[in-house]
């Protein structure tokens, strides 16, 4: 499948953390165009995104394969967050809207850099129109990383992104997700949706049963999404990103 | 589901579309024709009148994109009136409202 083709095989071990992805897919005759990836960009850093083209199909599949290879190629250059999603919006605006075509996604772009000292992972990340990060905490508390104001990638020559910043400490994980997730109908009518409010205490509730290891959040977000089945008419992706909680083994990440 | 429909008229600050029903992945072509058919001059102002848009998916969210480039192109401008709660809400997560010319009511947005 071309879908396969445009997500990684399997995510990298990244030192002193934990990482489970998911890729849900609405329809299995039409190409989704969400996206994501994590990768080394130098000795010490990680870098990761995630994010949704609008539109579907061998085009959006298009404008998804480039988004993926700018970024991964920004990132080596500079692993800014902002100046990776700077470069993704030039060339997104250069190859379409320029043309009168205008393509354009959501994404999230970051990086993780580890502390071997402290085992704690500084997080700086960056959006353009991407609904924000959600942080589940050791003690099962959860709060969304807000990044207001972040423009879609590729709609104008200038834009601007928003940033933020978290510290990861032993047994917080971080949540990157595409609307499919909370844009998921739940009535009968169009704009009854799952949203923000349900996400955050669906997370807080299965942290309370099952912790908040990356695996396991992936997993129940897995069970969650089969279950809105018609509900469900766009395409999900799930990245999440923790550090190993102390009192419990490393889950095969050294 | 309900099919687009799309009105037009003139007020002092430049054409009006009055914009109703879906503007979805079927309409929003409709959308696109009929601004790509104006003929804008400078100083002008487009507004669109989404009082009766009942929908908007991203394929909408593009086609106002590109009024607005249409009307920039021309070096006129863009307005919207009246956008409904959920398409402001789409508009304030990907970063819209700080893009567009956003007005509460049609009666501000034809305002000289």
């Amino acid at each position: 499948m071309l879908q396969q083709s445009l997500l990684p095989d399997t995510l990298p071990a990244v030192p002193g953390m934990e990482t489970a992805a998911h890729y849900h897919t609405a329809s299995p005759d039409r190409l989704g165009g969400d996206f994501y990836d994590v990768f080394p960009v130098d000795g010490k850093r990680f870098a990761f995104f995630l994010g949704d083209v609008c539109g579907k199909g061998p085009q959006a599949a298009a404008v998804t394969s480039l988004t993926r290879y700018t970024l991964r190629a920004a990132a080596l250059h500079d692993p800014d967050p902002v100046s990776a999603l700077t470069t993704l919006n030039t060339v997104l605006h250069e190859r379409y809207a320029a043309g009168g075509d205008t393509r354009y996604c959501t994404a999230v772009f970051g990086t993780l850099e580890p502390d071997p000292a402290t085992g704690h992972v500084t997080v700086h990340l960056a959006s353009g129109g991407h609904p924000p990060a959600l942080v589940l905490r050791a003690d099962g508390t959860a709060a969304y990383l807000r990044t207001p104001g972040g423009l879609l990638v590729g709609v104008l020559p200038d834009a601007a992104f928003t940033t933020a910043t978290t510290v990861l400490c032993p047994g917080d994980t971080l949540l990157l997700y595409t609307d499919g997730l909370t844009e998921a109908r739940t009535g009968k009518t169009r704009t009854d949706l799952y949203g923000e409010e349900a996400v955050l205490a669906f997370a807080t509730g299965h942290a309370a049963r099952a912790g908040t290891s990356p695996a396991s959040l992936v997993e129940a977000l897995t069970g969650l999404l089969a279950g809105f089945g018609d509900g469900l008419d766009d395409d999900t992706a799930l990245l999440a990103l923790g550090v190993p909680a102390l009192d419990r083994p490393t889950g095969g990440t050294p | 589901m309900t099919p687009l429909r799309i009105t037009a008229r003139e007020a002092v600050t430049g054409p009006v579309l009055e914009v109703s029903g879906d503007l979805d992945y079927a309409g929003a072509p409709e959308l696109r024709e009929r601004v790509a058919a104006l003929t804008l001059r400078p100083g002008l102002r487009l507004v669109l009148d989404l009082d009766g848009m009942e929908f908007c998916d991203s394929s909408g969210l593009t086609a106002l994109i590109a009024a607005r480039s249409h009307a920039h192109a021309a070096r006129a401008d863009l307005a919207l009136a009246a956008v409904p709660a959920n398409t402001l809400r789409i508009m304030r997560i990907v970063g819209l409202d700080q893009v567009f010319t956003l007005h509460p009511d049609i009666r501000s947005a034809t305002t000289p």
